[in-house]
């Protein structure tokens, strides 16, 4: 019988060379096994491996990093069930699960094909290949949304006008939240239907705005985001623009919800001169903005939370549950979500407190050139956390380590968070922050929370609640709402 | 529709009890500095590894010894360390804390870390040394790795090395020939073959050149060991472990670990009665991690004794 080898790799996996020897003596004593071998895949090593014959085409293609478990058997199957039995005494060692991948398309076409309706592509590859993918959809007749960053500036622009000329809809880059007809795509809560449309160049402003009018009893007609730069000068609001154009001609949108941080001054006419073109009512919120001259059929917003009101035509609820006293200290903010992060900025600015942050709203300080006594609102969806791992959204990890380390510092009265629930977040975002405050010590700074989501979200918003409530974290119906809870509950 | 990952959820340490760093090396303190933030990229039984945006560290409780890579503290928390870490967690220097996964570890009262100083020595301590280290090492060494390479005879040639002799062979010959007035060149294709060789986390060969610059640096042939690094450098990305590649980075600047340098320092100072208790502790630097460095490093060392070095010590660094 012919003897057959077999290799499987696992990719960036370390064990020490005692686990190695371990494993390998193990493996070894395997039945049917002839040979077996576990090593990092050096080329040093995969030489060792070939004059051991026991290196097939798998083990030759792995890197120095990479682990190589290597049997030789005596016969096909013998190999196969070795191998098998080998990778299971891998898996009992930490970091080797890998969850298997369903099926899904690997082009656009073969997408179509399987799903030949449908009218629209969410582009969610790195930004350098977004472009070509964003532009072989528009040339198959779809709407696109691009949630990729990193996508040029260039590129931008070039798309958005040839979606124009298409008459197609560009949404994105960087578009992390839409809500089209009901359907809730990438990062989103589901809301009901109802009259009121959102255009958006932020993800969780939309969130929040979408959430505070779901649980007004109201609902949207649809939630378009734009993305981060559609507003800056180079260009020129061309989604927000179409956007207008669509919730304008719609019949089943009856006041529009405009949100996005301060846009570029020539942005700003060519878009209120639009709106003013509008039968229809409109709601401006441009967080951090300086006063406007609007068009008789617009208001403004300082918040999101006033926007909603706003569109609402009633105020949100107050905080009534029972406060505890203030602590002295700063107010920290640790933030999901980046235009939750600048809200909050904006109601502790407002409030009279200096505020430094790593994504800085006019009249707050740049968080490196901050003094160190200042409250600290941190956008942990910013690009230096979340360069080469999830966002905070879906994998809290990142927050929870600063919250670790926050819960000890005795220079912080309120830690202040944002819960965002949806479609795409973490399936149970209150338990992460409750795991961590299960160890905190008894004298912690004060938690405030609001929870952005609804009751029909994936994470259900009461659970979030009362799982967050039980953990002793304070919470308010709107960040802006938890935002003041915290200026009350921080002296300093 | 996205796809939603499953999320475990361990139990978090009690944060009271952090851990708090007692000793950090010279490496680590650059890796861990304030604001630094990576993530954790190998966890073990005691110790694990984090790879910031400042370079890598290693951290465990202080039984894992010094070394130029590690963080050693107090308060270690007790049970399976994966309880509390897990690889691809984050880590980041926060508020005079680094926080990994569940733990956070205090650092500000970190004693920083240097190799001990050697004391006096010359040819004839040197030679006192060796021979106690040649008796220490047939009692001791394991056959697994590189160590008994070093062996008195050289008889003994390790698994390991059955067709990879010519990169020690190379090596001796450049030990050999450095005082020549013009040294000869590096042939670093064939030394290369040692770079990644062994199975382990930091690969024999890898061990055994680390040893062998360390050992440069201390008998004052910075010159060769820069030229020899400056040669292997570009290899070792691609041929080698990216952890092992931080550690033969940190011995290219005279860096090994505690128990390394401990051990050469009475080697070189003749200190007879220390060199088997010296040894024994080369033991806890991973399973045949502090034998292989031993050996590269006595390399340089024999190279000395006959006199292949002796042109050295004209410019000897002595600090």
């Amino acid at each position: 019988m012919r003897a057959n080898v077999r290799n499987a790799v696992r990719r960036g996996l370390y064990l020490d060379s005692v686990a190695l020897m371990r494993l390998s003596r193990e493996i070894a004593a395997l039945s049917g096994v002839e040979d077996a071998a576990l090593m990092m895949a050096t080329p040093a090593n995969r030489a060792i491996l070939a004059e051991a014959g026991l290196l097939d085409s798998d083990g030759q293609s792995a890197g120095a990093n990479d682990l190589i478990l290597a049997v030789r058997a005596q016969g096909a199957e013998a190999a196969d069930a070795a191998l098998a039995a080998a990778s299971l005494l891998l898996e009992r060692q930490p970091s080797t699960g890998n969850a298997a991948v369903p099926h899904s398309p690997r082009s656009l076409r073969s997408a179509l094909g399987a799903q030949p309706g449908a009218n629209l592509a969410l582009i969610s590859v790195p930004g350098d290949y977004a472009a070509a993918e964003a532009r072989k959809a528009l040339g198959c007749g779809l709407d696109v949304m691009i949630f990729s960053d990193n996508v040029p500036l260039a590129e931008e622009v070039a798309l958005k006008r040839e979606g124009k000329a298409l008459g197609r809809l560009v949404l994105g880059p960087d578009c992390g939240t839409a809500i089209i007809g009901g359907t809730p795509l990438a990062f989103a809560n589901r809301v009901p239907r109802g009259d009121i449309g959102l255009i958006g160049a932020s993800g969780t402003g939309l969130q929040e705005v979408s959430c505070l009018i779901a649980a007004a009893g109201r609902g949207i007609s649809h939630a378009i985001g734009v993305g981060s730069r559609d507003l800056g000068r180079e260009v020129g609001a061309l989604s927000t623009l179409a956007a207008i154009d669509l919730l304008d001609a719609d019949p089943a949108t009856a006041r529009i919800v405009l949100i996005s941080k301060p846009p570029h001054p020539e942005v700003v006419a060519t878009v209120l001169a639009r709106v003013g073109q509008s039968r229809k009512r409109f709601t401006m919120c441009f967080l951090g903005a300086v006063a406007m001259h609007l068009p008789r059929n617009a208001s403004a917003a300082a918040t999101l939370s006033a926007a909603a009101e706003d569109v609402l035509g009633a105020a949100i609820a107050p905080v009534t549950s029972p406060m505890p006293a203030a602590r002295d200290g700063l107010i920290l903010g640790l933030y999901a979500g980046g235009s939750l992060a600048a809200e909050a900025q904006l109601v502790l600015i407002a409030a009279g407190r200096p505020v430094a942050s790593n994504a800085a709203v006019p009249g707050a300080s740049a968080l490196e050139a901050a003094a160190p006594r200042v409250d600290r609102i941190i956008d942990l969806g910013a690009d230096e956390f979340t360069r080469g791992r999830p966002h905070p959204m879906i994998d809290p990890a990142v927050r929870s380590t600063k919250l670790r380390g926050a819960l000890l510092d005795r220079g912080v009265a309120v830690i202040l968070l944002d819960i965002v629930l949806g479609l795409g977040a973490h399936p149970d975002p209150a338990r992460e922050v409750a795991a961590v405050l299960a160890g905190a010590p008894p004298d912690r700074p004060h938690l405030v929370a609001s929870v952005t989501g609804t009751e029909a979200d994936p994470q259900v918003r009461s659970r979030q609640i009362a799982t967050l409530n039980a953990a002793g974290v304070l919470l308010a119906p709107s960040n802006a709402r938890a935002a003041a809870l915290a200026v009350d509950l921080a002296r300093g | 529709m996205m796809r939603l990952p499953s999320y475990a959820m361990p139990t978090p340490a009690p944060l009271g009890r952090q851990a708090v760093a007692a000793g950090i090396g010279p490496i680590a303190i650059r890796a861990l500095r304030p604001g630094a933030r990576g993530s954790v990229r190998a966890v073990f039984e005691r110790c694990f590894y984090v790879e910031l945006e400042s370079g890598w560290a290693c951290i465990g409780p202080e039984d894992l010894g010094a070394g130029p890579l590690n963080l050693v503290c107090a308060r270690w928390p007790a049970g399976p360390l994966r309880a509390h870490v897990c690889c691809g967690e984050v880590a980041e220097i926060d508020a005079g804390m680094l926080l990994a996964g569940h733990l956070a570890i205090a650092l500000g009262e970190a004693a920083p870390w240097l190799p001990e100083r050697v004391g006096h020595w010359d040819k004839a301590s040197l030679g006192r040394g060796l021979a106690a280290t040649d008796v220490a090492l047939r009692a001791l060494a394991p056959r697994d790795g590189l160590a008994l390479l070093s062996g008195e005879d050289g008889s003994f040639r390790p698994a390991l090395l059955s067709s990879r002799e010519d990169p020690l062979a190379h090596l001796e010959q450049l030990l050999a020939e450095q005082r020549a007035v013009e040294p000869p060149p590096i042939d670093v294709a064939r030394i290369a073959p040692l770079l990644g060789l062994g199975p382990g986390l930091t690969p024999s060969g890898d061990d055994y050149l680390g040893g062998l610059l360390v050992a440069l640096s201390l008998v004052g042939r910075s010159v060769v060991r820069d030229r020899l690094w400056q040669a292997l450098h570009p290899l070792t990305i691609g041929r080698t472990t990216a952890i092992s590649r931080a550690h033969l980075a940190a011995a290219a600047e005279g860096l090994g670990s505690a128990a390394l340098h401990h051990a050469l320092g009475a080697i070189l100072s003749g200190a007879t009665e220390k060199i088997a208790t010296a040894c024994a502790g080369l033991a806890k630097v991973g399973h045949t991690s502090g034998w292989d460095a031993l050996a590269g490093a006595l390399s340089v060392l024999r190279a000395h004794t006959c006199g292949h070095l002796e042109f050295a010590l004209l410019g000897r660094d002595w600090g």
